[in-house]
C-alpha cells in the first residue's frame, strides 16, 4: 500500500505543482523567499476569492429578489438541487458509459501486475478527483450562502458584520461537503460495479437513470411547492441556508457518505484495473493533454474516439487529379462536422451581419478584425491536418499552387458564401449599403487564407512534420491576415469616390494574390536552410 | 538499363552536426540496392532527403532526367517512398486512402480490382473499412506499402520495410520486389536484416556516420 501511497502523491503533487508554476510558485525553491512569497500568495488569493464570490453574490441577490422576494431561501434551495440533480444525472449517464476512476497506461503498467487489493487503490484514486469535482460546487454553495446574507441582513454591511456575513458563507459550503462526497462515491460506485460486471444485459442502467431523474424531479418539486410531507427529506439541502445549523443532520449525512465509501470499498473487490485502464487511459491522455496546452495530440484523440473503428466507403463522387484534394476535404469535413463548427460559421455569418448597424468606423473595424481571426482559424484546419501526414500529402504528384489552391477551395468558397450572405442580409435588414466592402471581401477572404497559411508553413519544422507535430496559428500570421485585408479597407475608407472603390478592389485582389504566392513559396520551399 | 536516380554531392547538417556527408550515387533500373548501417548511420536522413521530404544542405537529386527540386511534379510521378512508420489521416479508412492516392496519380479508372488485388495479397483486405489508427504497426506498414503499390512508378525507396512484418508478409513483398526488378524499377531499401540482404541486394551500400561506402 505504502507504493500506491507514494505512487498518487507524486500524481498529486505534480497536479499541485502545476496550478502552483500557474502563479509563479515554484515548489521545489525552500528559501525563506520562496516561502514568503506563498503567504502572500494565499493571503492575495484568499482576498481575491472572497471579493469576487461577494461581487457574484450581490447578482445572486438579485436574482432572489426577482424570483421570489418572500422567500430567497426557497430559490437557494431550488438551484442547489437543480444543479446538483443535472450534475448527478450527467455523471450517471457518463459513470455508466466509461469507468469513472481515471488511469494512465504507466499506471495500469505499474499496479496492475502487483497484489495490492483494488479497494485501496479505488479509495487512495478518490481524494484528488473529489476535490476537483466539488470546488465548483462549494464556490456556488458559498456564493447562494453570500447571496442569502446579502437579502436577509438588515442595514448597512460593514467591517463588525463581516463574521456573520462569513457565517452564511461558511454554512453553506459545510452542508454541500458531506452531499456532493454521497454522490461522488455513487457515482464511483456505479462505474466500479459496471466494470466488473461481465454481463452485458445494462436495462438496470436505465431504469436506475429513470428513478434517478424521479428522485431530483421529486426533491426540485417539494423545494419548490413547500410539500409538508416532503419537507423533511429537504432538511440536508436546505439546513445550509438556515440560521441554525442542523448539526445532527450534517453528522448523519457524513454518516451516509462514510456508508457510500464503505460500499465502494467492497464494491471494488473484483475492480479490473486492465479493463479500466483500457477505458480511460485516453481520456486522462486527453484530459493532460489540454491542461498543458498540447492541443493537437487533444483534438486527434478527440477525433479517433468519435470516428469510431470502421466506415463503410464513401459514396461522395472522386475525380481524378488534384480535383480529389475537394473530395477528401468533403469527406474530413462531413465525418469530424460537429455542432461547435457551425457555431463557428455562425460568428462569420453574424459578425458580417451586424456590420451595417454599427454606428462608427472604430466598432466596425474591431468586427472586421474578429472576423478576419476567425477566418484565419478556421481555414487553417485543413492545411493543418495536410502537414500533419507529411509523407503523403509531398508525394502527391500536385503542385504546391494547384494543392493550395484544391486544398483551401472549399472552405474559401463557404466562407465567401457565408460572409457575403451575412453581409447583405444585414445591410437589406437594417437598411445600409456598403458596396465597396462587399466587393472587397474575396479578395481579403483570400488574403487572410495565405497569410495564415504563410504562417504555419513559415514556422514549420520537416523534421516535426514527420512526426505529425504542426504548429498552430501564431499571432504573427493573424497579425498579417489583419494587414493584408486591413490595407485594402483603410484605402476604400480615406478615398471615398468610386476610383477609391476601384483601386481598394484592385489591391485586395493584388495583396491576396501576393499572400498566395507568398504560401505557396513557402510550400515549396518548405524550412529550407535557404527559404528566408 | 540507365540511371533511374543520380544524387549528386548530396549533404544534410543540423546545424555542426553532419548527418549525411556529400554523397554521389547511382541507382539504376531493374536493381535493387541495399543500404545497412548502424542505428543512427543516416539512412532514414538519406531516404527523407531522396524523397523531399527534408531539404538537404546541398547537392542535387535526379529522377529519370527530372531535377527533385525544380521539376517536382514529375519526380513525385516517378519516384516513391514509403517510410518505416507510415502515417495516414484520421478521418479516412483504409480503403479510401487507397483511393485517394490512386486518383491523384490519376490512376482511379483501374483503382477497384488493383486494390483489391493488393490488399488480399498482403492480407489486409477483411481491414479495409477500417480506420488505420486501429490497425497494428504492422498493418500499417502493409498499408504504407499497399499505398505505393497502388499506383506506377519509376523508383520505389522503402525504409525498413520488413521491420514489423510477419514471415508470410516478408515473402510476399520479396516476390513483389523481384517482380518489380524485373520490370526494370530502381528500388533502394534500408534494413539490418542479414536474410533479406542475401536474398534481395543487386548491390550494397554502406553507411557509416553519414558517410556512404559501396560493398
Amino acid at each position: 500500500m505504502k507504493v500506491v501511497n507514494w505512487l498518487r502523491s507524486r500524481q498529486e503533487e505534480r497536479e499541485l505543482a502545476y496550478w502552483l508554476a500557474i502563479v509563479a510558485y515554484e515548489k521545489s525553491d525552500h528559501s525563506f523567499n520562496n516561502r514568503v512569497y506563498l503567504l502572500y500568495l494565499i493571503l492575495f488569493f484568499g482576498v481575491w476569492v472572497f471579493v469576487t464570490l461577494t461581487f457574484f453574490a450581490s447578482g445572486g441577490a438579485l436574482l432572489f429578489k426577482m424570483i421570489n422576494p418572500e422567500d430567497p431561501v426557497q430559490v437557494a434551495l431550488l438551484v442547489e438541487i437543480l444543479l446538483l440533480g443535472f450534475w448527478s444525472l450527467y455523471s450517471t449517464w457518463r459513470a455508466v458509459r466509461r469507468c469513472p476512476v481515471l488511469f494512465s497506461e504507466e499506471d495500469g503498467l505499474l499496479l496492475s501486475q502487483t497484489p495490492i487489493p483494488r479497494p485501496n487503490i479505488i479509495l487512495r484514486w478518490l481524494l484528488m478527483p473529489w476535490l476537483k469535482s466539488a470546488i465548483p460546487f462549494w464556490i456556488i454553495a458559498v456564493t447562494l450562502g453570500f447571496s442569502l446574507a446579502e437579502v436577509t441582513m438588515p442595514g448597512a454591511m460593514g467591517a463588525n458584520r463581516i463574521i456573520e456575513y462569513l457565517g452564511f458563507g461558511v454554512r453553506s459550503w459545510l452542508a454541500i461537503i458531506p452531499l456532493h462526497l454521497i454522490l461522488y462515491g455513487y457515482h464511483w460506485s456505479l462505474g466500479v460495479v459496471r466494470l466488473s460486471s461481465r454481463k452485458k444485459q445494462q436495462h438496470w442502467i436505465w431504469v436506475m437513470l429513470v428513478f434517478l431523474l424521479l428522485v431530483w424531479f421529486v426533491l426540485a418539486q417539494s423545494a419548490f411547492m413547500h410539500h409538508p410531507i416532503f419537507s423533511s427529506i429537504l432538511i440536508p439541502f436546505s439546513m445550509g441556508f438556515d440560521n441554525a445549523f442542523q448539526w445532527l443532520w450534517w453528522i448523519a449525512g457524513w454518516m451516509v457518505a462514510w456508508a457510500v465509501l464503505v460500499f465502494l470499498y467492497r464494491a471494488s473487490r473484483n475492480f479490473s484495473l486492465s479493463r479500466a485502464v483500457q477505458q480511460t487511459s485516453k481520456e486522462l491522455l486527453i484530459n493532460t493533454a489540454l491542461q498543458y496546452g498540447i492541443t493537437q495530440i487533444a483534438a486527434q484523440e478527440k477525433t479517433q474516439r468519435r470516428l469510431g473503428v470502421e466506415r463503410r466507403p464513401s459514396r461522395i463522387p472522386a475525380v481524378d487529379g488534384p480535383g480529389i484534394l475537394l473530395w477528401k476535404d468533403l469527406l474530413q469535413s462531413h465525418r469530424t462536422f460537429r455542432l461547435t463548427n457551425v457555431f463557428n460559421w455562425l460568428q462569420i455569418f453574424v459578425l458580417l451581419f451586424i456590420i451595417p448597424v454599427l454606428p462608427d468606423l472604430g466598432s466596425r473595424g474591431l468586427v472586421i478584425m474578429w472576423w478576419i481571426i476567425q477566418l484565419a482559424r478556421i481555414s487553417i484546419q485543413r492545411l493543418r491536418s495536410d502537414l500533419a501526414v507529411w509523407p503523403v500529402i509531398r508525394q502527391l504528384p500536385i503542385s504546391t499552387k494547384k494543392f493550395l489552391l484544391y486544398d483551401f477551395g472549399l472552405c474559401y468558397f463557404l466562407e465567401m458564401l457565408i460572409s457575403l450572405a451575412g453581409f447583405f442580409l444585414g445591410g437589406a435588414m437594417f437598411g445600409a449599403q456598403m458596396p465597396g466592402f462587399a466587393l472587397l471581401i474575396p479578395g481579403m477572404i483570400a488574403a487572410i487564407f495565405s497569410a495564415a497559411a504563410f504562417d504555419v508553413i513559415r514556422r514549420s519544422n520537416s523534421g516535426l512534420l514527420l512526426n505529425g507535430s504542426v504548429p498552430e496559428l501564431s499571432a504573427g500570421g493573424i497579425l498579417l491576415g489583419i494587414l493584408v485585408a486591413g490595407i485594402p479597407l483603410v484605402l476604400l475608407v480615406a478615398i471615398t469616390s468610386g476610383l477609391g472603390m476601384v483601386l481598394a478592389f484592385t489591391l485586395s485582389l493584388g495583396l491576396a494574390y501576393l499572400a498566395f504566392e507568398l504560401a505557396a513559396y513557402a510550400f515549396r520551399n518548405l524550412n529550407h536552410e535557404r527559404m528566408f | 538499363m540507365p540511371s533511374h536516380l543520380v544524387v549528386k554531392q548530396l549533404s544534410k547538417k543540423y546545424e555542426k552536426f553532419v548527418a549525411l556527408a556529400p554523397t554521389n550515387f547511382e541507382l539504376m533500373g531493374g536493381e535493387i540496392t541495399i543500404l545497412s548501417g548502424p542505428n543512427g548511420s543516416g539512412k532514414t536522413t538519406l531516404l527523407s532527403c531522396l524523397a523531399g521530404l527534408i531539404p538537404p544542405s546541398s547537392g542535387t537529386v535526379n529522377v529519370m532526367g527530372y531535377d527533385l527540386y525544380s521539376d517536382e511534379v514529375e519526380v513525385r510521378r516517378r519516384m516513391i517512398y514509403v517510410p518505416d512508420v507510415p502515417r495516414f489521416y484520421l478521418e479516412l479508412t483504409a480503403w479510401e486512402h487507397l483511393r485517394f492516392i490512386a486518383m491523384a496519380n490519376e490512376v482511379g479508372k483501374t483503382f477497384e480490382p488493383q486494390a483489391e488485388r493488393i490488399m488480399k495479397k498482403y492480407g489486409i483486405w477483411g481491414a479495409k473499412d477500417l480506420f488505420p489508427h486501429h490497425y497494428s504497426r504492422g498493418m500499417r506498414l502493409k498499408l504504407g506499402l499497399a499505398l505505393a503499390l497502388i499506383r506506377p512508378f519509376d523508383v520505389l525507396l522503402l525504409d525498413e520495410p520488413t521491420s514489423a512484418l510477419d514471415i508470410e508478409a516478408v515473402k510476399i513483398l520479396i516476390d513483389e520486389l523481384h517482380s518489380l526488378r524485373d520490370n526494370g524499377v530502381a528500388i533502394l531499401l534500408t534494413t539490418h536484416d542479414p536474410g533479406l540482404i542475401d536474398q534481395l541486394a543487386d548491390r550494397r551500400l554502406l553507411i557509416r556516420n553519414g558517410e556512404i561506402k559501396a560493398e
